[in-house]
């Protein structure tokens, strides 16, 4: 099940599988212990902070800015057919990280650190070879305002 | 605490060695080293070796080469930390000599890494990192050491011509070296126009992999002072993790695990960064060299770029950093390197590296860095 995520899976059995449930439905989320309250992005099972193993996934915003990106050039296995690609490290706006393949709308140009981005969430193939994932896009003035309102309030 | 020192160390020429299997090449630098401690097999009471087996295609690796050394029936397994497998080993035979276990012991490092197919290698970069939710994007392990560099650039504008200036030095003193991988100087000009990896870092921003091997032989000051021999003693051990995952640290300038190792060892050898005479350091690519010079206490954050430019790690600088050519050009065959760096800062200690020798260094250190920094290790060495 887990396997579905990203561009190419490694990892087929996890007890936050339900993170691949909430993407194919379009939602990124979180993990939040269910014992002390401590939200984790990518989410973890078992709590970094108390020790607990239960746990809820709970939606993220998915607007946050670029910590620093690459272009990779030297293709690993599973990659070798696309070309260059670019991969950015965005920091979410509640906290947390995600590292997220450049969307089209950076046409190929790596942001700088800073610059606003919002993760998309798609799906490509169908049945076993559907995937799920995000890229990271631009994020123009009033992308977002709704929940910048929100959590300004 | 006991103190304990070094009276041996053996080398091969790293590169690609078609001409040697694993346990032969580690059996080059074992014979080497028991040469040179003037010792005998049969004296040595344990031994580590050092190496990574996704490398190599022979399972139970140790006890092959345990084997082909003549170890048995005495003890030894392998130890792995990543590309810092070999400083594992050394700290792991420190520890059992410290617990009174052996006084004499044998850490072997190896790694042939030339046999490997294409698509194994492009296999095994893309999955240096967390395959959970790091590699499913296909990051490489170049990739997370380009992140680590623009972080660094856009942070304090360092520039692709001072990352370029470590692999213009390394290739400089590589070329004074016998045992490096490239024996050839190159320009700043010829590394920046080298073709790209990953942003910002190109093919002569990076490391080769190699093969290779080298030993080193350790006893306890007591049993040194009976064999009547000399030591270069090893008088801070530093060792600390951080998350391997680059989406799991607070930042990206700098690797933690790094700091606090340094912390430690310059604590329990009770010197500090100034004292460094001559320090081996793990640039497995530019940017890591730039960042551990920072780790390490050797300038400020975010001026590794400008030490190194302005040729302060260079010999007659500051402190002489990787005057052996550093991973970049003497070869990273991974499980051999920390190994390797020992025994550099040994062979420095006792002056006997003829054009690279660092005039009247008494204090030598190493860092060796697992993966993208999940493990690091710093050693102190001394010379009375
Ligand atoms: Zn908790």
């Amino acid at each position: 099940m887990f396997e579905r995520f990203g561009k190419l899976g490694f990892t087929r059995h996890t007890r936050v599988q339900a993170f691949v449930e909430h993407l194919e439905r379009g939602e990124i989320t979180a993990s939040r212990c269910r014992h002390c309250g401590r939200r984790s992005l990518p989410p973890r099972a078992d709590c970094p902070a108390c020790g607990h193993g239960a746990f809820e996934l709970v939606p993220v915003d998915p607007h946050g800015s670029v910590l620093c990106a690459t272009m990779i050039h030297a293709l690993p296995a599973g990659f070798e057919d696309g070309g260059p690609f670019g991969l950015a490290l965005v920091d979410l706006r509640e906290g947390g990280r995600l590292l997220a393949p450049l969307g089209g709308s950076f046409g190929g140009k790596l942001p700088a650190a800073g610059e606003p981005v919002r993760l998309v969430v798609r799906r490509s193939g169908d049945g076993d070879a559907m995937r799920v994932f995000f890229t990271a896009e631009r994020s123009g003035p009033g992308d977002g305002d709704r929940r910048q309102q929100e959590i300004g309030t | 605490m006991k103190r304990i020192g070094v009276i041996g160390t053996g080398h091969t020429r790293f590169g690609v060695r078609e001409d040697a299997s694993i346990q032969e090449l580690a059996f080059e630098a074992w014979r080497e080293a028991l040469a040179d401690a003037g010792i005998e097999a049969g004296e040595i009471e344990a031994a580590w070796i050092a190496a990574v087996p996704g490398y190599q295609r022979q399972r139970s690796l140790a006890g092959v080469i345990l084997e082909y050394l003549g170890l048995p029936p005495r003890p030894g397994w392998l130890t792995e930390a990543a590309c810092a497998s070999g400083s594992a080993a050394i700290h792991t035979a420190w520890q059992a000599m410290q617990a009174g276990t052996c006084e004499i012991t044998a850490v072997v490092g190896c790694q042939k890494m030339t046999e490997l197919e294409t698509a194994q290698i492009l296999a095994l970069m893309g999955r240096a990192g967390d395959v959970q939710w790091e590699s499913v994007f296909g990051v490489t392990f170049p990739g997370y050491y380009a992140l680590f560099a623009r972080r660094h650039m856009e942070r304090y504008g360092t520039t692709r011509e001072q990352l370029a200036a470590v692999a213009v030095k390394n290739h400089h003193y590589g070329a004074l070296h016998p045992k490096a991988m490239f024996r050839k100087p190159v320009t700043a000009e010829k590394v920046l126009a080298s073709a790209p990896v990953a942003e910002p870092l190109h093919v002569f921003d990076c490391c080769a992999n190699a093969d290779g091997a080298a030993c080193l032989l350790l006893a306890t000051e007591d049993r040194i002072r009976r064999l009547g021999r000399e030591a270069v003693w090893l008088d801070g051990l530093g060792a600390a993790t951080a998350p391997m995952s680059v989406l799991r640290r607070e930042e990206l300038d700098s690797l933690p695990s790094a700091a606090e190792a340094a912390r430690i060892a310059y604590a329990q050898a009770g010197v500090g960064p100034a004292d460094v005479d001559v320090a081996e350091v793990h640039d497995c690519f530019t940017i890591a060299e730039i960042i551990a010079c920072e780790d390490l206490g050797f300038c400020e954050r975010g001026a590794g770029g400008p030490l190194v430019a302005d040729r302060r790690t260079w010999i007659g600088g500051d402190v002489a950093v990787n005057v052996d050519g550093g991973l970049k050009a003497k070869g990273h065959p991974v499980g051999a390197t920390g190994v390797s760096m020992a025994c550099e800062i040994v062979s420095q200690l006792r002056g006997r590296c003829g054009e690279r020798q660092v005039p009247g260094a008494r204090v030598g250190l190493t860092h060796n860095v697992g993966g993208i920094g999940q493990y690091c290790f710093v050693n102190l060495f001394r010379k009375d």
